[in-house]
């Protein structure tokens, strides 16, 4: 506790304090009227903002706008048009911006609307015209499946928020609106079905949104680490998708949806460590496949921590552990190799790394050119050169294999960095340490929460139903409760914790 | 926040860890003796002999073979890993051989013991007699075999068709050393010219070796051990007359034993359940006829008794039961059994056998 | 959230903690702490279990009096103040050492088994670590800890697979072998490794259903019961008479005699998987500890817990002669059997205690 608290104290006496609220240039506009030259005086220095003077029959009429946030075609349509044949009509549309409202004014231009400015009455109306091109939907590349839906989130909130509404048509969905950032002032909106959706975490999820205190987000996931509830725990509380059936999924389950203006993920809350595992497409296929799969993706995340530290502590320590002609293999393959197992696994795991790091930032044609030259010229090459064993690229490979299994990529991250906690603990105790490490992963997974509710459910379960829909996925059919993690209103079943 | 803290620690420990107290041995620079050899030098001293597999790459020879006189086992490993140029341990033990000689002596179970004492060996660790020399079989070659540590792990390993043989590992070994109803058994082996032969069973009285049993009595042994699975006999029947000759593959054997649990007059009755399959048959019945085919099976139930019978007379007259008859009786005697109640039990004990005997198929042949 | 509320312990939790506080090291040498019953002693564990579960009665029936206090405010609640302060000292000491006994006894049979030639310093500390991590976390952790490491431990009882097959069943015949002295010094050996469940005192009241504690508290106890009789068991099949008296961790040769054709020597490999047995009673009586310091000190600091593993580590550290540790730990039984009786004294206490003072509480 001690160490980390202070650290955290320290953290925040450090960093700026800023405030939702604008600051000292913004207070002096609040007193000021609004008027064409206030506008003016404050949008200094922005090439794009035009001011378009119209002469109409009842005077002069001028727009103010971002020319990068509206598209001509668009402000000719449904602004100057109308305005010359029938000025009431867009009166009528449009927004009146009060007397005194210059900072609402500036925002509103600032997000794509055009200010409408009558001179007669010098009387100013906003009317949206935000027409920025926006990316089609397309299908995902980091979450693709082969059956399912293929349509994925994009960067627009409006998009987004609508790809999620065509596929719940309920009232009940509800989406509340946030702006966070204190300088990006990026939209977010929390989705949740109201008939379902467990009002405390709700209350625990809005809290954390309103008392968010930072400049600005690139991206939803820089949101979802300030929401956690343990910052520093090297895994991810909330899952994040782009896909739009698994969102739907988990809002019809009773959680909670974030959505984000320019960010193409969604964070849903709260999240299970075994719901990371979980991938929509499960439930599309016939249940005993999808229980193979999720199998071999819940065990293939221990087997790949564990892996290339039982080849260190069974070469180190407890070579009997092995059968007599693996041994034998082994130590012919090891014979040339001049470094112990620790630094050997130490040295091929970072190259693994290095080749993966260096192909991701690739453009992909090269990219892959790099995978096929680092995998075989860098694996055949090293065994040949007497850095590392056979075995043992042939136990990394592996091992790289199965930590991509994981449907959720920031959880195939986090068990790479694990195992090197894992790789180290048993160069240095051998199984004594691995154990041990065992034991601190599990300790560590248990005092975890998401949004408060334990993130190790369901393998300690909160309901007995949790366990048709765990690493075996029985018959839809008998699926019908939601999950204790939700604590959804209703088909209520109360959680084991909470009795 | 705690977190943090508890990760931290934890690295910089293991960091610490790592490039201070990290010396570790790997596999490489380990010799892992497989094979332990002893052989008898004089009363108080033995020869030790060890074999350590060796990777191809590193020589010619599949394994190395150290040996030294010492006067334990300790001490000849101490003196052994001066010659050697990796660490020698015991981890990785395999089977441990003793030559007749010593075993004869009755020190064997001193060693095992120091064996059986180890944590760091594993419990399935064989023991074995050897016919003359343990050092000779080890550092014999065996131009067909790849190494004699391969050969004799694999010789040794139990396998349906060679149950004949009581396998017993240092555990067997230490369990009836001092369990005082049953004597123990060995395999027995010998070297004949490039080859190592399962050639019989021993069997000790207390702490020595006094008897050599042959294979067909050794799978009796087994049989009345009730070890499920036994491999494929030859019998020979009705010697005198029209000599037949049977070879069946036992499918599944048990044994029940009724004792009287009186162990001034005591009386066992031992129920022979035996099934199996004719492989082979040469002789002059029919077995499509069903009247042949029962008249085959009396036949051979006689047979077995017959052999069995002959098998305890012979136990009896050497005094050593390796197969445990007591123990029908012990555990109806109230107070602390002894050797001396074993030997009093067997020696007056009177046995009947009788038997059941299922031919399931004739295979494919008529 | 969970934590801010004081009672957090479902059934569930109950069970396994009390399961696993008594499950630690003593598993490893049942068989051979009941020799002196011989063969006889497969059935002992069952009755064990028959007098650990009366022995929880009083100290149920006492704490569903006081259902918000542990064992340390009720020892000063009951008793006065100074003379309880004198006796949860007492408590704390037996503690100190208790978890030093196992601890270490656990650490130097890693050392011989999987890490030989090693000193004790290096796997003690990394073992601390993991333990005080755990014990931040509250008695809710443990015991969710505690539901984890049985699960995670239980499956190694198929193992006794290979020893049932070697083992010969007529070994549990007679049933009746053994005068009444060994039977005692059985008893009194064995009882060693049951307690554990006496924990519950302290964590009473946290539980959740304080009415069905003891149903849960005994489905604990039978739970470790039909775990050390299937082991006895096992073991008298298994081993002859001078194994068993010989053989100091039966469980280790059980899993010696293990065949498999990709892994040799599950022994290693479950000494180094008993850690977590081992964790989840440590982290239970160490939290146990911090209370008992909490009280003693009258407030609730972190830096208790971190003090008394700091004295643990040092007692474990400080070089007794092997003789007069060995005769500590052995007389901690009478410690143990005493705070186990205890509750009976305390109900005398609150029997006899003026009716004015128990409507005062």
């Amino acid at each position: 506790m001690g160490f980390g608290k202070v650290l955290s104290k320290l953290l925040k006496k450090k960093a700026p304090v800023p405030t939702g609220k604008p600051q000292a240039t913004s207070k002096s506009r609040q007193s000021e009227r609004v008027s064409l030259e206030a506008i003016k005086n404050n949008l200094t220095d922005i090439a794009d903002v035009k001011y378009k003077q119209i002469k109409t029959i009842n005077g002069f009429v001028t727009l103010i706008y971002y020319e990068s946030l509206v598209d001509t075609q668009v402000l000719h349509q449904m602004v100057v048009g109308p305005i010359l044949r029938q000025q009431e009509t867009v009166i009528h549309a449009a927004e009146k911006v009060g007397e005194n409202d210059l900072n609402q004014l500036l925002d509103l231009i600032t997000t794509g609307y055009t200010i409408i400015h009558l001179h007669q009455n010098s009387t100013f109306y906003a009317l949206s015209t935000f027409s920025a091109e926006n990316r089609a939907i397309q299908q995902t590349e980091t979450e693709s499946t082969v059956i399912g839906p293929q349509d994925a989130f994009t960067e627009s909130l409006n998009t987004n928020l609508s790809l999620i509404k065509r596929r719940i048509a309920n009232p009940e969905l509800k989406n509340k609106s946030y702006e966070l950032g204190s300088e990006t002032k990026t939209k977010v909106a929390v989705l949740y079905l109201n008939n379902l959706v467990n009002r405390e975490n709700l209350d625990r999820l809005c809290k954390k949104l309103e008392e968010i205190d930072y400049d600005g987000f690139m991206d939803i996931s820089m949101l979802k680490q300030l929401i956690e509830d343990h910052p520093y725990s090297p895994f991810p509380q909330y899952n994040m998708t782009v896909r739009t059936d698994m969102a739907v999924q988990y809002l019809l389950d009773g959680r909670i949806v974030v959505v984000m203006g320019n960010s193409q993920s969604v964070i849903i809350a709260p999240t299970s460590f075994f719901e990371l595992f979980v991938s929509t497409e499960d439930y599309y296929n016939r249940w005993m496949t999808a229980t193979l799969l999720r199998s071999l993706r819940f065990f293939g995340f221990f087997i790949t921590i564990i892996l290339t530290p039982t080849y260190i502590s069974a070469l180190t320590y407890h070579p009997e552990l092995l059968p007599f002609e693996l041994l034998m293999n082994l130590q012919e393959s090891r014979d040339r190799v001049p470094f112990p197992p620790v630094i050997e696994v130490l040295f091929i795991e970072l190259v693994i790394e290095i080749l993966r790091e260096a192909g991701s930032r690739m453009p992909t044609k090269i990219g892959q050119t790099i995978g096929i030259v680092g995998g075989i010229v860098i694996g055949t090459a090293a065994v040949e050169a007497g850095l590392i064993s056979n075995m043992l690229t042939v136990l990394v490979a592996i091992s790289a294999l199965l930590s991509f299994l994981p449907s959720n990529f920031l959880m195939s991250n986090t068990s790479r960095f694990i195992r090197y906690i894992f790789i180290l603990s048993a160069g240095l105790f051998g199984l004594y340490g691995q154990m041990l490490a065992l034991a601190w992963l599990f300790i560590h997974l248990l005092n975890l929460t998401s949004l408060g509710n334990p993130y190790l459910t369901p393998v300690i379960p909160r309901k007995w139903t949790d366990l048709l829909d765990s690493v075996v996925r029985l018959p839809l059919g008998l699926l019908q409760y939601k999950k204790g993690i939700s604590r959804a209103k209703t088909k209520r079943i109360r959680p084991l914790d909470e009795e | 926040m705690k977190n943090l803290l508890i990760i931290f620690l934890l690295l910089s420990g293991l960091l610490f860890g790592c490039s201070g107290d990290l010396s570790p041995s790997s596999v490489e620079d380990v010799a892992l003796v497989s094979l332990l050899g002893v052989d008898y030098v004089d009363e108080n001293k033995m020869k030790l002999t060890l074999a350590v597999p060796q990777s191809a790459s590193s020589s010619e020879e599949p394994n190395q073979v150290y040996s030294t006189v010492s006067g334990m086992v300790k001490e000849g490993i101490v003196d052994l890993s001066a010659q050697a140029e990796r660490e020698i341990k015991l981890n990785g033990l395999r089977v441990v051989l003793f030559n007749e000689e010593f075993a004869r002596s009755g020190r064997m179970r001193e060693v095992v013991e120091h064996l059986y004492r180890n944590p760091v060996i594993g419990g399935n660790v064989y023991v074995v007699v050897v016919k003359e020399s343990a050092e000779e079989l080890l550092s014999g070659k065996y131009p067909s075999k790849s190494g004699i540590v391969t050969y004799l792990n694999a010789l040794l390993k139990p396998k349906p068709h060679n149950m004949f043989s009581p396998f017993t590992t240092i555990h067997d070994f230490m369990y009836t050393q001092t369990n005082p109803v049953l004597e123990t058994m060995t395999p027995y082996i010998e070297k004949k010219e490039d080859v190592v032969e399962i050639t019989g069973v021993t069997v000790f009285k207390e702490k020595k070796m006094t008897d050599l049993y042959d294979r067909k009595q050794g799978q009796l042994i087994q049989l009345l051990k009730d070890v499920e699975r036994m491999p494929a006999a030859t019998i020979q029947l009705n010697e005198d007359r029209h000599s037949e000759q049977v070879v069946i593959d036992f499918v599944k054997n048990k044994v029940d034993y009724k004792s009287n649990g009186n162990i001034h007059q005591p009386s066992l009755s031992i129920i022979l359940y035996l099934k199996g399959t004719i492989y082979e048959y040469k002789g002059t019945k029919n077995l499509s006829r069903s009247r042949d085919f029962s008249e085959l099976e009396n036949e051979i139930q006689d047979y077995f008794k017959k052999e069995v019978s002959a098998l305890i007379e012979e136990l009896k007259q050497n005094e050593t039961d390796p197969i445990g008859f007591s123990e029908n009786f012990r555990m109806h005697y109230k107070g602390e059994w002894t050797q001396e109640l074993t030997d009093q039990v067997f020696s007056d004990l009177s046995v009947t056998v009788s038997m059941e005997m299922h031919i399931l198929a004739t295979g494919t042949l008529r | 959230m969970d934590n801010n509320k004081r009672k957090k312990l479902n059934g569930y939790h109950v069970v396994f903690l009390v399961q696993n506080t008594m499950v630690g090291l003593g598993l490893l040498s049942l068989p051979n702490k009941l020799n002196s019953m011989g063969y006889s002693q497969w059935w002992l564990p069952l009755l064990l279990g028959v007098i650990a579960n009366l022995t929880l009665i009083p100290m149920i029936w006492l704490f569903l009096r006081y259902p918000t206090e542990n064992l340390y405010t009720l020892n000063e609640k009951l008793l006065g103040k100074w003379f309880g302060k004198f006796v949860n000292l007492f408590l704390v000491l037996y503690l100190i050492i208790f978890i030093s006994s196992i601890v270490e006894g656990y650490l130097d049979l890693i050392l011989i088994v999987a890490l030989p030639d090693r000193p004790i310093t290096g796997p003690l500390i990394v073992f601390f670590l993991v333990l005080l991590y755990i014990v931040h976390g509250g008695i809710k952790s443990i015991a969710r800890f505690s539901i984890m490491s049985f699960f995670l431990t239980i499956w190694m009882l198929i193992f006794l697979y290979w020893p049932i097959i070697e083992g010969d069943p007529r070994h549990l015949l007679p049933v009746s072998n053994f005068t009444l002295k060994e039977w005692l010094q059985a008893s009194r050996n064995g009882y060693f490794s049951m307690v554990g469940y006496d924990l519950i005192m302290i964590y009473f009241p946290y539980i959740i259903h304080q009415k069905r504690a003891f149903l849960h508290g005994s489905i604990g106890i039978w739970i470790t019961s039909i775990v050390y009789f299937t082991v006895t068991v096992v073991s008298v099949m298994y081993f002859s008479p001078w194994q068993m008296e010989e053989v100091v961790y039966p469980i280790l040769k059980l899993y010696k005699a293990v065949e498999l054709s990709f892994f040799e020597r599950i022994d290693v490999m479950g000494i180094s998987l008993w850690v977590f047995l081992l964790l989840s009673t440590a982290s239970a009586y160490l939290w146990v500890g911090k209370k008992g310091l909490d009280s003693l000190r009258n407030n609730n600091k972190t830096y208790h817990l971190y003090l008394l593993a700091i004295l643990i580590f040092v007692f474990i550290n400080i070089p007794f002669p092997k003789d007069l540790q060995d005769i500590l730990y052995d007389q901690i039984f009478y410690l143990k059997l005493a705070i186990i009786l205890w509750p009976n004294v305390l109900i005398l206490v609150h029997l006899i205690r003026p009716k004015k003072g128990r409507t005062v509480t």
